[in-house]
């Protein structure tokens, strides 16, 4: 990155290894495979979640902690986010109760504090909006018993905000004025670039033509999405829904439009709103599913979102997260390596314009 | 069964896996090897749904063993083991009684698995315990090693 001594960002790059799903799952390369490629697309920092990688878990050794800092090292790279799962369903006909909700909790601060992550992503109850869950999952009351934790091993908690939801929405608000109140500045946003996508991705086509879809309907549905991003306006189906209907849409049809409309609905999220709260943001999921063939994202305008992040003054990470890959895999091998080489790219890309 | 998930994982159920197994010098049953279709591994308590068949026979749930971390679980008491940890990286063998095992040759294997996915409650669901369910389940000809 260049550096210039007016800006007021601090942006570093990074890989959660999630992206290397399909390459750790058929044993093409173990857990120092992935942060070797993590490190070789040119990033610097590593996510984790050890329910994916980390085979001794929920039991991590010291001797394990001393190979993963060897592994570090080595490879020139920084842990930087050990990620949470809010696992209430435990049994069969019986939920882990709030206390045991707040042991798991301490568990997976503690195991990221042994990793050297400075930051725990939460999967906090209102991850996707508040209102879908009918359980609740990681609620402010059980994230409140987490901070103090937190305090003691200078642990951050970071409240992932995936699609459909925004950064504006009092449902995570209330996390950091319970935080604010108790006076243990421990837990902030992160944000999860799902909230940009401004069309569907041509993974997601793909997979529902695979799946039975109709070519043509999704091409035009991808169209008017792309169509009134471009033209600055919002997407209104109802617009197009007649000449949707016109085109006879089956029931994969339906569900790829019903899907689409939730989550990326009438459009990205506000920049501006992005840029006011960049300063404030402890993390970021650098989210793709697929790159056009100029080496864009296919769905989210990354220019536009780095750049709203740099405004801002954003210090921290953004780690590629790829989700292609069980997108497009039931097509055949998926390469997540170079997915998350032009990634990095793009990225590097935009923070030196 | 409506929304699930299935991520696709080609050979859930392992080549060159399919063995009798012996015990005093007999044949005691035959085994397999199975991955998690998942992107993560699961705790053995969520898994829901275990059933084999063998050549389109199914085989009685007495008869089956889970074998994972060098334990070997029958299946009723898989709904309690929250501490046992099944990572994507590690086969579990299923082993299934029947004295005599398999004849060598071509034999259909179907494995139904579902797991819970803990932490994904079915959107707007009013039931209670009501995950969304994870289809590890597959079906192989394989030949007897």
């Amino acid at each position: 990155m260049k550096s210039v001594t007016t800006k007021n960002y601090d942006i570093k790059l990074g890989v959660s290894l999630y992206s290397y799903q399909d390459n750790y799952y058929f044993h093409k390369h173990d857990l120092e495979g992935c942060i070797a490629a993590a490190a070789g697309s040119g990033a610097q920092g590593i996510e984790v979640f050890a329910e994916m990688m980390m085979p001794e878990w929920p039991y991590i050794s010291d001797r394990f902690v001393d190979l993963w800092n060897g592994w570090m090292r080595r490879y020139g790279v920084e842990p930087v986010c050990f990620d949470h799962f809010s696992d209430r369903g435990m049994w069969k006909n019986k939920q882990l109760t709030d206390e045991q909700m707040v042991e798991r909790g301490k568990l997976y601060i503690r195991t990221a504090a042994k990793l050297g992550c400075p930051i725990v992503r939460v999967l906090h109850n209102e991850h996707i909006g508040p209102g879908v869950s009918p359980y609740r999952l990681t609620d402010v009351k059980i994230v409140e018993q987490l901070l103090p934790l937190c305090a003691e091993l200078d642990i951050m908690l970071a409240l992932e905000l995936h699609a459909p939801t925004t950064l504006e929405d009092p449902a995570h608000h209330q996390y950091l004025e319970m935080a604010e109140r108790l006076g243990l500045p421990y837990v902030g946003l992160m944000a999860d670039f799902s909230m940009y996508e401004y069309c569907a991705s041509t993974a997601d086509v793909g997979l529902a033509i695979r799946q039975g879809a109709t070519p043509e309907i999704l091409e035009f549905y991808r169209n008017s999405q792309r169509e009134a991003y471009f033209r600055g306006e919002p997407f209104i189906y109802e617009e197009i829904a007649d000449q949707i209907e016109k085109l006879n849409p089956n029931d994969v049809d339906r569900r790829f439009i019903a899907m689409q409309n939730r989550m990326v609905g009438q459009g990205p999220e506000s920049y501006e709103t992005l840029k006011q709260y960049a300063s404030s943001l402890v993390y970021c999921h650098a989210k793709f599913y697929d790159l056009d063939e100029d080496g864009q994202v296919d769905n989210i305008d990354y220019p536009k979102v780095i750049q709203a992040l740099k405004d801002g003054g954003y210090k921290g990470y953004l780690s590629s997260e790829f989700e292609g890959n069980r997108r497009m895999n039931d097509a055949g091998w998926v390469d997540e390596i170079e997915y998350v080489r032009r990634h990095q790219k793009l990225m590097r890309e935009c923070l030196e314009k | 069964m409506g929304l699930q998930m299935r991520i696709h994982l080609r050979d859930i159920l392992q080549k060159n896996s399919l063995r009798n197994y012996y015990l005093r010098g007999r044949v005691e049953g035959f085994q397999f090897d199975v991955l998690l279709a998942n992107y993560r591994g699961h705790f053995l308590s969520t898994i829901e749904q275990l059933e084999v068949s063998i050549n389109d026979q199914p085989v009685p749930k007495k008869d089956i063993l889970f074998c994972l971390n060098g334990k070997e679980f029958i299946v009723d008491d898989l709904k309690n083991q929250s501490n046992e940890f099944w990572t994507i990286a590690t086969p579990a063998t299923i082993k299934v009684r029947k004295p005599g095992g398999l004849e060598k040759g071509s034999h259909k294997v179907t494995l139904t698995l579902i797991l819970r996915n803990p932490y994904l409650p079915k959107p707007g669901s009013t039931q209670p315990h009501d995950y969304i369910p994870i289809n590890s389940s597959d079906e192989q000809h394989m030949e007897l090693c």
